[in-house]
């Protein structure tokens, strides 16, 4: 397998395809006006938190970070499915690319998607938080929490990119395998959701192992940070309402890279057995 | 360098389905040879290439290519072969020189060879323009100048003067032809039969997934004589060269009627056709092109016949 080529390869198919420019300016764009209006706002003091470090990684690695998902998915599922739509994947096998490097190839690419955006979000909100007042924090830059929920969240892009190259492999035309993504991940899981729930007894437990919902559970900072947690158990408790039941690190660690790692399998058994 | 056949199928077969669209083809092509495979739209032709280049599984059979005949071997061979199947397949957003450089990288050919190939087909002064703004004639030219990369030993062609003007067909002939003058074997599969007849070597014809001939163009276009007659109703021209003694097959072609004859004895057919009141207003010897050879192997004519 040569690694370093499949690399250039995907950089250059990657920096020159516009829908990437789009994608990435738009989630600039928003997480500039965002993480500004958080620093904004703590500067006139409407926000009692201070948008410094190591606080403020409270909020990048929050709600925006989350948003990423949507945009790597979307580029993902352009950059594979149109491999098949413009018979490029058909053209790489056959100047000597075998199937399993192919694959291997859209693998680092969801490393690498995900890789861009991921240290977009954390050197945006870095050196916008590092603007802040941080009189008021103190600790190190990055704390053991904060690097708990960024490894999770790296899992949780892994998992999506797995799910959308799965969708982009299985029906190999973007259009159609954009609604498929957002036809499944925003209406049909959550129907299921339901329905287990009105089936079994334990149904909203089995519903919690479905693949976006454990991939979002991943995302959340109480699962990782025992502050946030106490905090929210706390705010919980002065408003009457029951403590959130988490699901235990492991087991949540494991279930979300099995996930990943059946979406990825899938994906290459079905890219290997058909014809291109 | 090997003596083993460039490339060696063995009962190939290929089934969608219940439909078979390769049934066991054989055949051989030998080191520095431009082969010819030809055959009617549906015929097979290109499902026996994609099996060739690993992107359409077999159903049964094997094949070598350059020797090679296992899936770790055929793997490392394919980095010695260039290809297009059916229309140029590349990046439309990325330039000629970017989409040279990934198949480079496939092919861990030097970067240096870019513009060398570049140039060698004309696409020098075009190399930064994206590919969705190249004309076909400059597609099928990119197409050509990617199969030039690396250590390439055999140049396969799915119609690569499809949709081009007798310009562009010049230029693509003059490059196939420049390749073999490199020393590559080349593999060409084509419905235009008169362009095949004038680059190819050897030609093999497959009809409904089987081979139904295979032979070097020279012994495929000899044989009986051959004359082209016109003159009168070319319906009744047709059923009266049938009736003659000497005609071993006749067919038509717009007005010209096209006899195998058993001897060149033109008068005595002349004599024949008059005395059954046809006036010739042409009769001629004419050479036995591929074409007649194709229409009498697979019984239908080609698409795209040149005029």
């Amino acid at each position: 397998m040569n690694v370093p080529a499949l690399v250039r390869n995907e950089t250059i198919k990657l920096r020159n395809y516009v829908p990437t420019l789009v994608t990435l300016g738009i989630y600039i764009a928003i997480l500039v006006l965002g993480f500004g209006e958080m620093h904004r706002r703590s500067i006139r003091e409407v926000d009692p938190r201070p948008f410094a470090l190591p606080t403020a990684w409270n909020q990048i690695l929050g709600e925006l970070l989350g948003l990423s998902v949507f945009f790597i998915c979307v580029l993902l599922i352009l950059l594979i499915a149109n491999e098949f739509t413009w018979r490029t994947a058909r053209q790489n096998v056959i100047d000597g690319l075998a199937k399993e490097e192919w694959f291997l190839g859209k693998m680092l690419l969801v490393a690498i998607v995900g890789s861009v955006f991921f240290l977009t979000v954390i050197v945006i909100g870095g050196l916008i938080a590092s603007l802040g007042d941080d009189s008021a924090v103190a600790g190190p830059i990055v704390r053991a929490a904060d690097l708990k929920v960024m490894g999770a969240f790296a899992l949780s892009l892994l998992g999506y990119g797995s799910l959308a190259l799965l969708i982009a492999t299985l029906v190999r035309s973007a259009g159609s395998a954009l609604g498929i993504f957002f036809l499944y991940t925003v209406l049909l899981e959550r129907l299921l959701g339901l329905g287990l729930g009105y089936a079994f007894d334990r149904g909203s437990d089995i519903a919690s192992f479905l693949p976006t919902v454990l991939l979002n559970a991943l995302m959340q900072r109480i699962q990782w940070d025992p502050d946030a947690l106490a905090a929210l158990a706390a705010a919980a408790a002065a408003a009457g309402q029951p403590v959130p039941d988490l699901m235990s690190a492991p087991v949540l660690l494991a279930a979300a890279a099995g996930w990943t790692v059946a979406f990825t399998a899938i994906a290459f058994v079905v890219f290997r057995r058909r014809d291109l | 360098m090997s003596d083993a056949p460039v490339i060696e199928t063995t009962g190939l077969t290929k089934r969608f389905g219940s439909q078979i669209a390769v049934d066991g083809i054989s055949f051989t092509v030998e080191r520095g040879q431009i082969f010819g495979f030809l055959g009617p739209n549906g015929s097979g032709k290109t499902t026996t290439i994609g099996m060739l280049l690993g992107i359409i599984n077999a159903t049964a059979g094997s094949f070598r290519l350059l020797g090679e005949g296992s899936l770790r071997g055929l793997h490392r061979v394919r980095q010695r072969v260039g290809a297009t199947l059916e229309t140029p397949n590349f990046y439309p957003y990325l330039s000629g020189r970017d989409n040279l450089r990934i198949v480079a990288n496939v092919k861990r050919a030097p970067e240096s060879k870019i513009v060398e190939v570049l140039d060698a087909v004309g696409l020098a002064d075009r190399a930064k323009d994206r590919f969705r703004t190249y004309s076909l004639g400059m597609k099928q030219r990119l197409a050509l100048a990617a199969t030039m990369l690396g250590d390439t030993d055999l140049v396969i062609l799915d119609e690569p003067a499809n949709g081009l003007d007798p310009e562009g067909m010049r230029e693509i002939r003059e490059i196939i032809l420049r390749l073999r003058e490199q020393g590559r074997t080349i593999f060409l599969s084509s419905h235009l039969l008169w362009e095949v007849e004038r680059t190819c070597t050897h030609v093999a014809i497959i009809k409904n997934g089987r081979i139904v001939r295979q032979a070097s163009v020279s012994e495929m276009t000899a044989g009986t004589v051959t004359a082209g007659l016109r003159g009168g109703d070319a319906e009744t021209l047709l059923a009266i060269v049938g009736d003659y003694p000497g005609a071993v097959t006749v067919t038509r072609q717009a007005d010209l009627v096209i006899a195998e004859l058993r001897d060149d004895d033109l008068a005595a057919l002349n004599a024949f056709v008059a005395g059954r009141g046809i006036f010739l207003s042409h009769l001629a010897l004419r050479q036995r092109s591929l074409e007649d050879v194709f229409i009498e192997l697979t019984g239908e004519p080609p698409t795209g016949t040149a005029v």
